[in-house]
């Protein structure tokens, strides 16, 4: 009982942090029919910033807040400068995305080193606390609570506010949404950079669980595709009960069959995609 | 004409090159063949047929680990082993291709990265057998052959015959009624349903033979090093593949040939005289498809455009 309690709550929290990277690539990918590549990058630009702010000044506040930024701007620059390039052919996004991934990934190391990093919590969240049972670390609490807050936020941006309704428009049909008088282009540019943003503070977040390394970039990157594909692309709800899933499928099947891993996640994912080819909630059938 | 005369100038280089170059560089190119080689059958599925598969890497390593366990755990001899690993990675390519085809685009890509995640998962924690993260070393090279393939010269050959053989076989089938059909599927796959066609046979005939060329390769990649290790199945080899067919021109053969061994002789350049070479790597992807958006095999018209505009500019004068 206290295992599965325990390795559930461990699930929840990949999925919590999964949900921040996924949220942003899904949207990404429903409304301008992108695959970024490069959004594990992002990622791990922002953890590494947040690292250095919160080297510098002790506050894991402003290491947030510096890592979103940071991993925004790096979204706005790459949507601004190479938007020609990511509305062409899918090849020729995932090729680009892929080698600005290599480019990131390098010259991550290049400027803060081979080195794992940990961020650490803020004090009021260290510590721990018993739930049914089991000693858990409160930060992680925080994180499953934040992203239930966040996806609650997000679905009511995406459901009731008029930007949430312009960009839902867009993923369902793009021109006619532009025949309304829609600029997609500026709605293309916001989604774009708030989902780098959205990258950029999971990999803050994650600083304290996961730890910021090289490497941790393309892992984070595959769980998103999958937890994208499996919610459905283009589908936020989808991607919450996606990142979940995955995530706990990924804690259980390590806690029961350590050697066997990666089988545990990437088989179920065959079936879900075999059965569902548009995934859990999904609409759109990729190009 | 022209195309005759650049195939016996190509071919009059290969079968020259180890007379002209040092054998660190008759090296690299065997490496350049094989994987020049992969990126050519891979191109049935990526161009000729557009669906974009991360996770073909996993035969090619497959039919490696094959090999490599039938002839040390089993001492079978290297031929059969070969021809083992072969069949294994052919075979589960078979019984994986009808399920796999039933998607498209990305959900196929990621359902492809599934597979490839799963056998590279499987392969590096059953360590008993596979050897996990150090792979198994201490593999020869067959001994019964028409020449000694245990020098670089007579493995370049060597591999140079198994490429031309594999070349061959895959224009016939990229010419063939099957091949051509290929395209059709491609351009429109609803017409061919109404055709006639059984679109997802045909999907599945060019994911097998993709597999089989990874295979193919895969198990030649094994003779040349000695050795397999977990890096022969991992997503990055297949990504490194898939850009090689998009680099070159999809659905052209010469160009993912092309694409694929140069960017092999490219890394290993690169990995000898910077740590940066990633960076490299990366901006090489970003330049190519930001200035040749329908890769290699559009490089020549341009050129050729640029001339022609010259001419008329000229005449104009």
């Amino acid at each position: 009982m206290r295992f599965w309690v325990f390795q559930i709550l461990n699930g929840l929290t990949l999925g919590s942090l999964l949900f921040f990277v996924a949220g942003g690539l899904t949207v990404v990918f429903g409304l301008m029919r992108i695959l970024n590549l490069a959004h594990g990058a992002i990622f791990l630009f922002g953890g590494f910033v947040g690292f250095t702010i919160q080297a510098a000044t002790g506050s894991f506040v402003w290491a947030l807040l510096g890592g979103l930024l940071a991993a925004a701007v790096l979204g706005l620059a790459i949507q601004q400068v190479f938007s020609r390039t990511l509305l062409g052919t899918p090849f020729n996004q995932v090729l680009l995305t892929l080698g600005l991934a290599f480019i990131l990934n390098n010259l991550i190391l290049t400027i803060w080193g081979g080195v794992p990093r940990v961020l650490r919590a803020p004090p009021m969240l260290q510590g721990s606390v018993s739930v049914f049972g089991v000693t858990y670390t409160v930060y992680r609490l925080f994180l499953i609570v934040l992203a239930l807050l966040a996806g609650f936020a997000l679905w009511i941006f995406w459901e009731r506010s008029r930007l949430g309704s312009v960009v839902r428009a867009c993923v369902d049909d793009r021109q006619m949404a532009a025949a309304m008088g829609i600029r997609v282009n500026v709605v293309f540019a916001i989604v774009f950079t708030v989902g780098a943003g959205l990258a950029g503070l999971a990999g803050v977040l994650g600083g304290p669980v996961l730890g910021i390394s090289i490497g941790l970039d393309f892992e984070v990157l595959l769980l998103a595709v999958v937890v994208m594909v499996v919610g459905g692309i283009g589908s936020l709800s989808g991607a919450f009960v996606a990142s979940m899933l995955v995530g706990l499928i990924d804690a259980i099947g390590k806690a029961l069959f350590p050697e066997l891993s990666y089988f545990t996640l990437f088989a179920p994912v065959i079936l879900i995609l075999l059965i569902r080819p548009l995934g859990l909630l999904g609409k759109i059938a990729p190009e | 004409m022209r195309r005759i005369i650049l195939v016996f100038i190509g071919g009059l280089i290969m079968a020259t090159f180890p007379f002209l170059m040092t054998s660190y560089w008759v090296g690299l190119m065997t490496q350049a063949l094989i994987f020049g080689g992969f990126a050519v059958g891979l191109d049935i599925l990526v161009g000729y047929t557009r669906m974009p598969s991360l996770g073909h890497a996993a035969f090619f390593g497959m039919a490696g680990y094959g090999l490599a366990i039938a002839n040390t755990r089993w001492d079978i001899a290297p031929w059969p082993a070969a021809v083992i690993g072969i069949i294994l990675a052919v075979a589960v390519a078979a019984l994986f291709a009808p399920l796999a085809v039933r998607t498209r685009g990305l959900t196929f890509l990621t359902i492809t990265l599934a597979f490839g995640q799963v056998v590279w998962g499987l392969v590096t924690r059953w360590t008993s057998f596979t050897g996990g993260e150090n792979g198994i070393p201490g593999i020869p090279r067959p001994e019964q052959f028409l020449w000694n393939l245990d020098t670089v010269v007579g493995f370049y050959y060597f591999a140079l015959l198994v490429w031309v053989v594999h070349m061959i076989l895959a224009t016939v089938f990229a010419g063939s009624a099957v091949g051509m059909s290929l395209l059709g599927v491609r351009n429109s796959d609803t017409r061919m349903v109404a055709l006639g066609y059984n679109v997802q046979a045909r999907r599945s005939i060019a994911f097998i033979f993709a597999a089989f060329s990874g295979a193919l390769f895969g198990a030649l990649n094994v003779f040349f090093n000695k050795f397999i290790g977990p890096g022969s199945l991992s997503w990055q080899l297949s990504a490194q593949m898939l850009l090689s067919v998009v680099i070159g021109g999809p659905a052209s053969l010469w160009g993912p040939f092309i694409a694929g061994g140069g960017l092999v002789i490219l890394k290993n350049t690169l990995i000898g005289s910077t740590q940066r070479w990633p960076i490299v790597l990366g901006a090489l992807y970003v330049i190519s498809v930001t200035v040749l958006p329908n890769g290699l095999v559009s490089l020549g018209p341009k050129i050729r455009g640029l001339f022609a505009r010259r001419k008329v500019s000229q005449s104009h004068s």
